[in-house]
């Protein structure tokens, strides 16, 4: 085997085990269980969010996504 | 009259609200002008519309009176649709010929906003074939039809997923058109078909925003210059970071790109 | 025998023209009753195009071709534009997509990184050359497939905006 072929084969595996990450975190998401995240990424309005805003961020912006799809 | 002044106001919320809606779903400048001013017709106002990229502005008044009510929205983020954009304007059509008041009319308008999207697994396969179809047209073989199935499959879902999970667009575009391009150049390592370059060049084609560059066109032919530019900008940094995405996939796998 | 291939050809063109766009335009969420028709008219458009830009047949540059199939497809997406109850955008957007560009535009993109990659002049130039060159022919085929598809909705403005009364 050479090395494009090993790339590929992580890059194709990375992929898989994101995939398989979000099913499993999604299937433990309906039994109740929250999501411990270790690492995440910022939301645009986290930055500009005043306490005392209405919205609350992440919410607000969960409303936006399901009619993103 | 200060009833009339309130009924003035109410109509200028509705009309502001029915054109960001009909912008966010991408509804072309000129079809939310016509629609607008056809509505504000059958209400019996005076309209004045003032469109940019990211709100929209609605001036409405009397003949009878001196002062108008100004209504400001920002521009709803509810992603393409072309069901949306027809359903509004049958609305506008329906205000017009049947001369529906203000609360019929936004009750109708209510009950579009909760229009359902197309199934996302039936988009997902839907999308698949057509990008393996795409490839056919390029004069892809069987193998490279179905590699490019398969990495639009996974890239496409990657990119609902991201999408879903509140992840920036551009971010998505850019995963998404790494992961289709690096699955499809399997094509190239594994010695898979006769023609494994058109298999990578196409696979990242369903990223592509068409209907943006359309709309960027439309609107610059009516002379809605900014808005044409800001939708053609929006689609060019999604095409370079879609572009960037495949870069990066061949330069890992190493692979040449012209 | 060679006319029935490119007969096949064409044919097969079309079909796989029309499966291209239902599909991309499923991801705009395009209303059901209109993918029929918007799968006819692409593959009408896209068949109009492959017959014009093949060089034993038509031989047009691909601008030019795109144009007239794209004013094909305005012609009948406004006819049928009324008879589905859409507006005609709807009908030839989705049927517009199969036609974008998409390869030159990312080409584009790439010719521009391998510019910054590379210092001499000569393998410069090479990529500018093909970052103007992928990136005009882009620009101007949108440009002259938008105009080809709204020229019918001017000409026919009062069927066209009247669609989905």
């Amino acid at each position: 085997m050479n090395y494009p072929m090993i790339t590929w084969c992580i890059i194709a595996s990375v992929l898989l085990c994101a995939f398989i990450y979000y099913t499993a975190r999604h299937r433990s998401y309906s039994f109740g269980h929250k999501a411990k995240h270790l690492l995440r990424f910022g939301r645009e309005s986290d930055m500009f969010y005043v306490p005392g805003d209405d919205n609350i961020p992440g919410i607000a912006d969960k409303e936006d996504e399901s009619e993103d799809q | 009259m200060p009833g009339d002044s309130t009924v003035l106001r109410q109509t200028a919320a509705f009309l502001a609200e029915y054109a960001s809606l009909l912008l966010g779903c991408g509804g072309t400048c000129i079809r939310i002008e016509k629609n607008t001013k056809r509505m504000a017709e059958a209400f019996g106002v005076n309209l004045d519309i003032f469109i940019m990229p990211d709100h929209v502005t609605v001036s409405v008044w009397n003949t009878a009176q001196a002062h108008a009510e100004i209504a400001q929205r920002r521009t709803a983020h509810c992603g393409i649709s072309f069901d949306l954009n027809t359903r509004l304007s049958q609305l506008s059509w329906k205000i017009a010929d049947n001369r529906l008041g203000l609360p019929a009319a936004v009750e109708h308008f209510e009950a579009i906003k909760t229009t359902k999207p197309t199934e996302k697994w039936k988009v997902l396969i839907l999308t698949s074939f057509a990008n393996a179809a795409f490839c056919r047209l390029f004069g892809g073989d069987w193998f490279a039809m179905l590699i490019v199935f398969v990495s639009t499959l996974t890239g496409y879902r990657l990119k609902q997923i991201m999408l879903e999970d509140g992840r920036d667009v551009r971010l998505t575009f850019l995963c998404a058109s790494f992961f289709s391009a690096s699955i499809s150049a399997g094509g190239h390592i594994f010695h898979i078909g006769s023609t494994p370059e058109l298999a990578l060049g196409t696979s990242v084609l369903y990223l592509i925003p068409g209907v943006p560059y359309i709309n960027a066109v439309s609107d610059m032919i009516y002379r809605h210059y900014l808005c044409a530019f800001s939708r053609f900008f929006d689609a060019a940094v999604l095409t370079a970071c879609l572009s960037a995405g495949l870069c990066a996939g061949m330069l890992m796998l190493g692979l040449k790109w012209f | 025998m060679m006319w029935n291939d490119i007969f096949i050809n064409i044919f097969e063109d079309g079909f796989f023209a029309a499966i291209a766009a239902i599909g991309f335009s499923s991801i705009s969420n395009t209303p059901r009753r209109a993918y029929s028709t918007c799968a006819l008219i692409a593959a009408v458009g896209h068949a109009i195009r492959y017959v014009l830009t093949r060089p034993e047949l038509g031989g047009l540059h691909i601008i030019p071709a795109s144009m007239v199939a794209a004013f094909a497809i305005g012609m009948l997406a406004v006819l049928f534009a009324s008879r589905i109850k859409c507006p005609a955008e709807v009908c030839f957007f989705p049927a517009l997509l199969p036609m974008i560009p998409g390869m030159y535009a990312y080409r584009t993109i790439e010719a521009l990184l391998s510019c910054l990659y590379h210092t001499q002049e000569e393998v410069f130039s090479h990529y500018f050359y093909l970052f103007a060159f992928n990136g005009l022919t882009c620009t101007f085929i949108i440009l002259g497939m938008v105009i080809g598809a709204t020229t019918p909705v001017f000409l026919l403005k009062k069927l066209s905006f009247t669609a989905t009364r």
